[in-house]
């Protein structure tokens, strides 16, 4: 049984409902109205998974566009982050390809990254198709799921398999090289199966 | 004189009667705490102030009762008037009808207290003389055919309210030295007539061991 | 991680709703407010902005801000430069903030909360840029706040800046506004401040930590999260740094503190100069320093003419300056240390030890040292500068440099301070005269000549091997404004824990007997006096235990209904 602590960031769109999954995951509650963020809001959540708790230290960024230069202190030295949008507009899905590449380029390459498009509830407005998002997902080897804040739809769901994804903390390597985002053949790639890895300290 | 249970040689017992609104409250707070209440709520019931001060060398505590002055609250009068020492009688005088009720006030103190119980008349608000409606010769005029002791004070600059609390204790203290206030009538106890105003703390008559935590 | 509430890290906020906390209350908690002053090339320097936007502050407030958050001297400081100052607050209507007053209660008696002066946090940046007129790029982030946490607030500031000047005003939205999620300073626990996608963990210390001063080691153990920054302290300065050039004297240097004599800290750079003064303050510790200090002072602060003034003696303050003015401004005072860089790393300079006398200070430009006529009462101990010096030839770490330091005057101004409080000890009163009708008794006054005589049986030599004249010491000290403040202090804390003896003796009394042969206005004097303790007890919520809160208003209680019906009904309001 092993305690770690898991800096996971949020990014996306101003408006996509970042700050409403960290509340559903922290406290299991849901407002209609939610404040813009300021700069960041900083949370902790405890969650068990197969045996191992996660800490995860979660910074929930701003996603107007005038806080757009501060993100790279919330995402620097992160474990995890989480790119959402909006299913129910299309113009929100651009940003998560945006945020992807500047991962990709200025963090080191273990972070798990995970796409969530969320108010999958509101199936009447859905702009963004499942399948299209799903594909670009495994392009780049992340997570992807469907969640709704709302309802509370695999937003448990979500963190967990953040958590079975993350790697066993002694390959964590924060100065190693950039991440390789094409599927190649590469034996690396595979350790995603680490899963519930037991390395306790 | 302090060897008694207190560190203070008597206990006075102060009422302060008159028309709502004429500063009653305001006097006390001023004399108790030395500041003037601007924002002052209506008293509701009976509060009380205490303070310390010294005639001839004695140190004497002052427990002043101040009530509202509306008439439903008189139910509580009995108890209010019974064993005051001295009673400060309070009118404002930018008010004429205050002045006036003041016979009312004066029967009223006469009938529920001891015939020694010094009585103080005080004219409040000296300090708004532009809106003055009671001279300070009639006031004096009606204390003195009354044997009333008399200022006017201003609660809210200080003006004289020391000295309107400090001389009814020293007229009730010369008057326990030259025996017409008997302090051994009150040895019964009785909590129901209007018993000889203040005590003393005698300390021979106080058994030594009672309430002390030797 | 320890057992934190889910949810935010802040203690105060928890999974129901916390309605009554405003936005900026929490800010409010650390600092008054953030500033950013900028060079003007009409007006010299201005205040750009203050956030949050609805603080307001005086015009006088404002220009000293704007006058100590520059070098003086703008030449030696290209790049970024740290210091911090000290300024007074304007009297006036001021906002409590209810978290210091409790606060205050429990924190060690250096670090409350100061209603009479803020402490400025400064980030200056100067850098050469073609593209502004005069060719230099001048601007400074300042942190105000009531709070001396210099370690804290200048790690913060270090953060926030560098930010501010990349990326503007949103990122000093975004600093303040992770800083209003903090929840307040709470003594004895281990905070975790949220900054920047950091984690600040710093432990708030208590007024009863045995070793407060002491200073804390850093932790051998990693973070396993780039995101933690552990601060060894809230507050310790870098005191080894600040005395390297001039080790031998500061012992004396501590004596001088101690007895409140006016000193002024002349080097080039406001780093130096805040780093030198506020490590002086901490000499003493855990004594408060009474008196005013200035880490960083300039001629347009508006304390100029007091604290310079020829007619009269100089004022009991300390003052850290950089501008040569002040060398011939302040040449009569009495003790004047100049700092200046170290020759070489490793090496002992020339003149270590070496004494210099006030009169050969003519300008800035001169060496280095200690200038004074000033005759310590006390034998130098050469042990710990042995310590230090073989400390500096090996490479020792700074950090282990520094604890040593801290420690070993710690330890002094213990053994100074013992022999004081066992004096007041006896003046405490008796147990038995603490009776529950009379008011309760007080401290006996101290007595100057009482206490030397002590001082021969129970004096500082059962606690230190320094030797000397400690008695002129403790004479001095007493004509000092320390003094002054520590007696107070200490007379305030005997007299709260006086009432709640006395309280507690009213709750023992028989007072059912007691009042059977009292008249009803004894009675009624013992009801408001019951009163009286019970609301001393409510508005100071401390060491008095609740069954004798209990207790007594089950007296009053059973009181007032042994007294006739209608008194009974005045009363019970």
């Amino acid at each position: 049984m092993s305690l770690r602590e898991i800096k996971l960031c949020l990014l996306g769109d101003s408006g996509v409902g970042k700050s409403s999954i960290v509340l559903r995951f922290v406290r299991d509650q849901y407002k209609d109205h939610v404040e813009s963020t300021i700069g960041a809001s900083f949370m902790t959540k405890h969650l068990v998974v197969d045996d191992n708790t996660y800490v995860f230290q979660i910074w929930d960024t701003a996603g107007q566009e005038k806080y757009r230069a501060l993100a790279p202190m919330y995402y620097r030295g992160a474990s995890a982050a989480i790119v959402v949008y909006d299913v129910t507009r299309e113009c929100s899905f651009p940003a998560v390809k945006d945020w992807v590449r500047e991962l990709r380029h200025n963090v080191p390459g273990n972070m798990v990254v995970a796409i969530a498009g969320n108010k999958c509830d509101l199936t009447e407005l859905r702009e963004v198709r499942t399948e299209d998002a799903k594909q670009y997902a495994e392009d780049i080897d992340a997570i992807f799921t469907e969640t709704s804040a709302l309802t509370a739809e695999n937003i448990k769901e979500l963190f967990e398999s953040i958590a079975r994804r993350l790697p066993p903390e002694e390959i964590y390597r924060p100065n190693s090289g950039v991440y390789n985002i094409r599927k190649t053949d590469n034996p690396e790639k595979k350790r995603q199966c680490c899963s519930g890895s037991n390395k306790s300290s | 004189m302090a060897a008694g249970p207190y560190n203070y040689s008597y206990i006075f017992k102060y009422i302060i009667i008159g028309d709502m609104g004429v500063g009653k409250s305001c006097l006390l707070h001023q004399f108790t705490e030395k500041k003037f209440m601007a924002d002052c709520p209506h008293t509701i019931g009976v509060e009380f102030g205490t303070r310390i001060i010294e005639v001839s060398g004695q140190k004497i505590k002052l427990q002043i009762w101040d009530t509202a002055g509306q008439e439903r609250f008189r139910a509580v009068t009995r108890s209010y008037y019974r064993g005051a020492a001295g009673a400060l009688m309070v009118y404002d005088i930018t008010r004429r009808s205050t002045y006036n009720h003041l016979s009312s006030w004066l029967t009223d103190a006469r009938n529920l207290t001891n015939p020694n119980t010094v009585i103080f008349l005080i004219g409040n608000k000296s300090d708004l003389e532009a809106q003055r409606d009671v001279t300070y010769e009639e006031a004096k005029q009606f204390a003195d055919e009354n044997g009333l002791m008399f200022l006017e004070c201003s609660a809210k600059t200080g003006d004289n309210v020391e000295d309107a609390f400090l001389d009814t204790a020293k007229k009730i203290y010369q008057n326990i030295q030259d025996g017409s206030l008997d302090l051994n009538a009150a040895e019964s106890g009785v909590q129901h007539k209007p018993a000889t105003p203040r005590t003393t703390l005698n300390t021979d008559q106080q058994p030594s061991d009672k309430g002390c935590a030797c | 991680m320890e057992d934190e509430s889910e949810g935010s890290l802040s203690p105060s906020q928890d999974s129901i709703q916390t309605p009554a906390v405003l936005p900026w209350d929490r800010f409010s908690n650390w600092l008054h407010c953030a500033c950013v002053v900028t060079f003007d090339l009409e007006l010299g320097q201005a205040m750009e902005i203050i956030y949050p936007s609805h603080i307001r502050m005086t015009e006088k407030e404002k220009m000293n801000i704007c006058y100590l958050s520059f070098p003086d001297s703008n030449s030696g400081c290209m790049g970024d430069t740290q210091f911090h100052f000290r300024i007074r607050q304007c009297p006036g209507r001021k906002q409590i903030i209810k978290s210091h007053v409790e606060y205050n209660r429990e924190c060690p008696i250096q670090l409350k909360s100061d209603d009479a002066h803020y402490y400025g946090f400064v980030f200056f940046r100067q850098t050469k840029d073609r593209s502004i007129r005069r060719g230099y790029f001048q601007k400074s982030v300042v942190l105000i706040s009531r709070l001396p946490f210099v370690a804290l607030f200048s790690q913060l500031v270090s953060i926030i800046a560098p930010e501010y000047f990349e990326n503007g005003e949103p990122s000093l939205e975004a600093a303040c506004h992770d800083i209003d999620q903090w929840g307040p300073p709470v003594p004895g626990e281990t905070m975790n401040l949220p900054i920047f996608g950091t984690v600040l963990q710093v432990r708030i210390p208590t007024h009863k930590d045995k070793l407060v001063g002491a200073g804390q080691t850093r932790t051998q153990s990693v973070p396993t999260l780039p995101a933690q920054s552990i601060l060894p302290s809230l507050f310790e300065v870098d005191i080894y740094t600040a005395f390297q050039t001039i080790l031998p004297h500061v012992q004396m240097l501590w004596e001088l503190m101690l007895t409140g004599e006016p000193l002024v800290v002349m080097a080039a750079s406001p780093s130096v100069t805040s780093n030198t003064v506020q490590s002086l303050v901490s000499l003493i510790s855990p004594f408060h320093y009474c008196s005013d200090y200035r880490p960083y002072f300039t001629i347009h602060d508006s304390e100029f003419k007091e604290y310079t003034t020829k007619t009269q003696a100089p004022p009991s303050v300390i003052l850290g300056v950089t501008n040569p003015f002040f060398a011939k401004t302040l040449q009569h005072w009495p003790h004047i240390i100049r700092i200046g860089e170290m020759a070489g790393e490793a090496s002992v300079p020339k003149g270590f030890n070496k004494l210099k006398k006030a009169s050969s200070l003519k300008t800035l430009d001169c060496k280095p040292g200690v200038y004074t006529q000033y005759k310590p009462f006390l034998m130098k101990d050469k042990g710990i500068l042995k310590r230090l010096i073989k400390g500096m030839q090996t490479k020792r770490p700074v950090e282990a440099q520094n604890a040593i330091l801290r420690r070993h005057f710690l330890e002094l101004t213990q053994s100074f301070m013992i022999p004081l409080e066992r004096y007041m000890a006896s003046l405490m009163p008796l147990q038995r005269n603490i009776s529950p009708h009379k008011g309760p008794p007080s401290l006996r006054q101290f007595d100057v000549d009482e206490f030397v005589k002590t001082l021969h049986q129970s004096g500082p030599q059962l606690t230190s091997i320094v030797k000397g004249e400690w008695d002129g010491l403790y004479r001095k000290f007493f004509r000092s404004p320390n003094f002054e403040g520590w007696l107070y202090h200490r007379q305030y804390e005997v007299n709260q824990k006086l009432q709640v003896l006395h309280m507690e003796a009213l709750c023992q009394a028989n007072l059912l007997d007691w009042i059977q042969d009292k008249e009803e206005v004894e009675i009624v004097d013992l009801v408001l006096r019951i009163r009286e303790k019970l609301k001393f007890a409510t508005n100071n919520s401390v060491a008095v235990k609740p069954e004798n809160i209990n207790k007594l208003e089950k007296h009053m209680t059973t009181i007032i209904s042994s007294l006739p019906e209608d008194l009974q009904s005045v009363l019970n309001t």
